[in-house]
């Protein structure tokens, strides 16, 4: 039978003595599909890799990699799992040579010099092979630890935040190259980060977790354009954030009214990405502003403004491509688009 | 059935640490035990002054190595003075000489026509015959310049590794650098300090060559005795008991004082102190009170004992010696290998599930707070029952009597080595185990290896280091013993330092030199390895 690269987990769930947890989790990755978890930290992101490696044991749910099942109706130990696994902080063994860490799990055959030789090539290092981890870059290292857990070619690939020690000029860099390798060999991918940046630009798809939970989840520009909660909202991209009350179905913003589908009188928080701000002189839309305060963030400025009378300052993030003219004009146009209103429970 | 398979290995470091344990527990068992007429009549008559003079020596010892270790410790890693490079190092050299050698050579050193007296008449002019050493202030002076390298070692690490940042927020405080050393330096290293000091009173009280020979009655020669002399297993047992509780006593009371201070370093600077440069009458002041102890700790003794060697050569019975070289030196090899594979074994299992296998080794390592004597009589008992099962049977199922096969050979004595000594193996397999990340493991797992390879593949060749050191303070530790050796050597079996104590008794110092010069050159071995770490 073909073995079938991909992972399942059904309903999962996992308890720490500290109360932490991760309740009733499902997730299927495919061949070939980079999955990023993303949340902050004690979310869970790391537990569930520990789950899927098997370091820790859920007390339920099924985990099912390739074709096997290994937890839930069979139970199967960690170095029988098939799975391979980059670490932050890299682990490369220190008594061994860049060759015999690779070839660590290899058995010492005919093959066993040129297995090492084809995966040096694949992650680019042919000459690196009689190097120790000291002589190596951060980069490097971390090469070298892809072909080790490629070695076995494993039918799913845990990136333990494995770009976090590495520094940020070479970082997009090498984890391009890295999820590139992991894309051509068709190993389905499960890595973990804290750095929306990072998932964004090497995820095919996001997951984002709070508290033990998917809250959110799709590719990245699903969930810069349509984020289903405030957090994910506010994680994803950069954000102003208000909180308003609602009343008759409207809320009543220094922007105009937005409307909310409930009519119940509750708050709201309304989160307003960069984009909904442009620089107009002539619409009859366009508000008129006085500019209090802005400080200049790079790609965004923050500008403190005030716009009706007796009204409180408030802050927005602009475009700086825009700050000369709204400085000068000091006249904006809201595009609601780019607002999203969510309940506070 | 899955979690048993997975925690196989933290299981078995279990087991491995209940083997250790299960002696010293037996012990406990003396407490409910009401003893014969031997017991009541050492209660009567010997038990105050064990007390009391256990006591003495405990308490001086701790005080005089306490000040001469931190003071020793304060000048050299805060003051630049002449030689300071070798005396850093020199000072721990004390810990080559065991206190029992240090007793034989400042007992004659100091006896009539003895080469100090002699001196010390020459120079002062002031005409003395001897100085009574064999006393109490005998033994608290051996105590003291043998074993004050203990808090050396352990303040001097605490001083250096303090940040530099906390000297300066006292200066600008307006505090001078004396009272920085009594206000900021000693507080922080109170716990580098207490451990030191912790560890010279367990060694005072395990003392057995020091106060035998110097004639002292303490609990440790108390044991010895009750066993030897009056072959009364409950006295020792109870004996013991009083031994073990006084140190766990002493433990709980620094860890109770201690309360929820904290000493660890929170400072982000890891800037250390900065040297203080000396004039050159202060700096060679300096060096003067830094030579002192190991003047006296170390180069009187050994010039001694190389003089006495050399004297003595032409009576040395070269066989004898070469066999009492052979039976030492295989017992200290077998028992720090059975040490170190143990210690390995229970380290590893911890590693894979600290929750289950942590508090078994945690116990396990108190053994090295339990004086070599208790531990024989640990041993004695559960292998004395044993014995008796295994003779009971042989005599019921094919009628032979085959006495006792276990108590007096050599396997009582390396179990008692083990009980004694697992702590330090344990401790220097853990400090290597501890730098290997845990990422190691789950790399080599997830790469399909199993725990015994990851042990021998990973763990036992990035730590060899440190097992090595523990094999090395095992063998010497060993070599060093007396009163387990004693009390379970079987028929016929000597060692350099029982040999050496034998002579030391009967007054045949010249006799007792060679051995002792054996075990001294041996012991400088793994010191000579601590020093190199310290000049680095």
């Amino acid at each position: 039978m073909k073995i079938k690269k991909n992972l399942k987990i059904i309903g999962l769930s996992h308890k720490y003595k500290n109360g932490r947890s991760i309740k009733n989790f499902n997730l299927e990755v495919s061949s070939n599909e980079i999955v990023c978890l993303l949340g902050p930290s004690g979310s869970g992101k790391t537990t569930l890799l520990r789950l899927i490696a098997g370091f820790e044991d859920p007390y339920e749910g099924n985990i099912k990699v390739g074709n096997h099942i290994v937890y839930g109706s069979k139970y199967v130990p960690t170095e029988k799992r098939s799975i391979g696994m980059l670490f932050q902080d890299i682990a490369l063994f220190p008594h061994l040579s860049v060759k015999n860490n690779i070839g660590f799990s290899l058995p010492k055959d005919n093959n066993y010099n040129a297995t090492i030789n084809k995966l040096l090539k694949k992650v680019g290092l042919k000459d690196f092979s009689d190097r120790y981890s000291s002589s190596l870059s951060g980069g490097e290292q971390q090469r070298v630890a892809l072909a080790r857990a490629l070695a076995n070619n494993p039918d799913v690939m845990l990136l333990d935040e494995p770009f976090g020690s590495l520094d940020s000029s070479s970082k997009f860099d090498i984890a391009i190259d890295i999820i590139q390798i992991l894309k051509n060999t068709k190993t389905p991918t499960i890595m973990v980060t804290h750095d929306p940046q990072e998932a964004m630009r090497l995820a095919d798809r996001i997951i984002i977790m709070l508290d033990g939970s998917i809250i959110d989840e799709g590719s990245p520009k699903e969930l810069y354009f349509n984020s289903k909660h405030s957090f994910s909202a506010k994680l994803i991209g950069p954000t102003s954030r208000y909180i308003f009350t609602s009343k008759n179905r409207l809320l009543s913003t220094p922007f105009g009214k937005i409307s909310v589908t409930s009519k119940v009188i509750a708050k709201y928080e309304l989160i307003v990405r960069p984009e909904a701000f442009t620089f107009t002189k002539t619409s009859k839309n366009a508000i008129s502003i006085n500019i209090i305060n802005y400080k200049y963030l790079g790609l965004l400025t923050e500008i403190e403004i005030s716009i009706l009378k007796n009204e409180k300052n408030i802050k927005i993030l602009i475009f700086s491509n825009i700050l000369d003219k709204v400085l000068l004009y000091k006249k904006l146009l809201f595009n609601k688009d780019w607002a999203f209103v969510f309940p506070i429970k | 059935m899955t979690s048993f398979i997975k925690n196989s290995w933290a299981y078995f470091s279990v087991i491995l640490s209940l083997i250790v344990i299960i002696p010293i527990l037996t012990i406990f068992l003396f407490l409910f035990n009401t003893g014969d007429d031997t017991w009541l009549h050492l209660k009567n008559t010997v038990l105050t002054t064990y007390a009391l003079n256990s006591l003495i020596l405990l308490i001086f010892s701790a005080l005089g190595t306490l000040i001469l270790g931190v003071i020793t410790a304060w000048l050299v890693t805060m003051y630049i003075f002449p030689m300071k490079k070798y005396i850093e190092w020199l000072l721990v050299l004390p810990l080559a000489i065991p206190s029992y050698a240090l007793a034989y050579v400042y007992s004659d050193l100091l006896s009539y026509g003895g080469y100090l007296i002699l001196i010390f008449s020459y120079i002062t002019n002031y005409e003395i015959n001897s100085i009574n050493f064999y006393s109490i202030y005998g033994a608290i002076f051996v105590f003291i310049f043998s074993l004050y390298p203990y808090v050396y070692l352990l303040a001097r690490q605490a001083f250096i590794s303090q940040s530099g940042t906390y000297i300066e927020v006292a200066k600008v405080s307006g505090l001078n650098l004396l009272s920085i050393f009594y206000k900021v330096a000693i507080p922080l290293a109170r716990p580098a300090l207490v451990g030191g000091v912790i560890l010279v009173v367990m060694e005072t009280l395990a003392d057995y060559g020091v106060a035998d020979y110097l004639g002292i009655e303490t609990f440790t020669k108390g044991i010895y005795k009750a066993w030897f002399n009056l072959g009364d297993i409950v006295s020792a047992g109870k004996l013991s008991i009083i031994l073990l509780i006084t140190i766990s006593i002493i433990i709980s009371l620094e860890k109770a004082l201690r309360g929820k201070a904290e000493f660890t370093n929170n400072t982000r600077s890891s800037r250390g102190y900065k040297y203080f440069c000396l004039n050159r009458y202060l700096g060679f002041t300096v060096l003067i009170i830094c030579s002192i102890p190991v003047c006296i700790g170390f180069f009187i003794p050994i010039t001694t004992i190389i003089i006495w060697s050399i004297k003595s050569i032409n009576n040395i019975d070269l066989y004898n010696f070469i066999q009492l070289f052979i039976s030492s030196f295989s017992l200290a090899l077998l028992a720090s290998f059975i040490c170190i594979l143990f210690a390995i074994l229970i380290i590893y299992g911890v590693r894979t599930n600290s929750k289950i296998a942590a508090p078994f080794a945690r116990i396990a390592s108190l053994g090295y707070s339990i004086p070599g004597a208790v531990a024989a009589v640990a041993v004695l008992i559960p292998l004395a029952w044993i014995d008796n099962i295994i003779s009971n049977l042989a005599l019921l199922y094919f009628n032979i009597s085959i006495g006792l096969l276990l108590t007096g050979s050599w396997f009582a004595l390396l179990f008692a080595y083990l009980v004694r000594f697992l702590a330090l193996s344990m401790h220097s397999v853990e400090n290597s185990f501890i730098k290997i990340p845990i990422s190691f493991d789950y790399v080599a797992k997830v790469l399909g290896k199993s725990n015994s390879s990851i042990l021998t593949n990973i763990h036992a060749r990035i730590g060899l280091g440190g097992i090595s050191l523990g094999l090395l303070i095992v063998f010497v530790d060993v070599l060093k013993e007396l009163p387990a050796t004693m009390i379970l050597r079987p028929f016929g079996l000597s060692t350099l330092a029982i040999k050496a104590h034998e002579f030391a008794i009967d007054e045949r110092l010249g006799d007792a030199a060679v051995p002792l010069l054996a075990i001294v050159v041996v012991c400088l071995l793994p010191l000579f390895i601590l020093a190199r770490g310290i000049r680095h």
